[in-house]
């Protein structure tokens, strides 16, 4: 079975620490027990995990050894904002939301549970959200 | 190399990986597994290779080509070998961290408690 993992900014920063959260590396456990996966980055999510300098180092590794998503067509941005109407989130946290609802994520992993549990409920998707 | 820093939330730099991957992870084959990685998901060239398959799996994959339900033979077989070196990589990325930092390491428990919240069934 191959299991996604979505990582939003802070899901991305979590990988990408010397010591990754633990229910993270519960997370990439299973993935690796599975045999097959993803780890899904929609490259929007750069914007609010990078700064541009030097810090930047070891994110930008981590960006090799996942699946940057670098393709946003309109048809998904669509989606992304039926989404997050009326609700709070922001328009990153509906295109993460939207990405793995989109791929049928068994994870995705971030920093602002209530917003994407809410945006994955409107997706209509099962995918787990894990807190980092 | 991991960082000398000490602080367990600090990120991970792998300029190189030569002390701090443990002995028993191979930090110049994962360099180049991620690279292929990478460099297959920018759209690297092909090239043909012959691989040998049940010929039952082989003829059904024939048959969801010529039916249009998948792109190609390639193409389905290029997107699971990438998952699973996917997963070759992110497992000794975990392996790296536990030779490091065992105490990092998610018990069995944890472990089967997330795979039954995502309704995966491990091997």
């Amino acid at each position: 079975m191959s299991v996604t993992v979505v990582l939003d900014g802070a899901g991305l920063h979590a990988w990408a620490r010397r010591i990754p959260p633990r229910q993270l590396l519960a997370v990439m456990e299973v993935l690796r027990r599975s045999g097959a996966g993803r780890v899904l980055v929609p490259s929007v999510v750069t914007v609010q995990a990078l700064t541009g300098d030097a810090p930047d180092a070891p994110i930008n590794q981590t960006l090799k050894q996942v699946d940057v998503d670098e393709i946003l067509p309109l048809d998904r941005t669509r989606t992304a904002a039926r989404l997050r109407q009326a609700t709070a989130a922001s328009a990153v946290d509906a295109v993460v939301a939207e990405a793995a609802a989109r791929t049928r994520a068994a994870f995705l992993v971030t920093s602002d549970p209530e917003d994407m549990t809410v945006l994955l409920d409107r997706a209509g998707a099962t995918t787990q959200v894990v807190t980092v | 190399m991991i960082s000398g820093c000490t602080d367990a939330s600090a990120p991970v730099s792998y300029s190189s990986y030569d002390d701090s991957l443990g002995p028993d992870v191979d930090a110049e084959l994962l360099d180049e597994l991620t690279e292929a990685l990478s460099k297959t998901r920018q759209g690297a060239t092909t090239k043909p290779v012959s691989v040998t398959l049940p010929t039952p799996l082989a003829e059904a994959f024939r048959l969801l080509a010529d039916r249009g339900l998948i792109d190609s033979v390639s193409v389905a077989t290029t997107h699971a070998l990438e998952e699973a070196l996917q997963a070759v990589i992110v497992g000794m990325r975990l392996d790296a961290i536990y030779a490091e930092h065992p105490e990092a390491q998610p018990s069995e428990e944890d472990i089967a408690r997330m795979a039954e919240r995502a309704g995966v069934a491990l091997p």
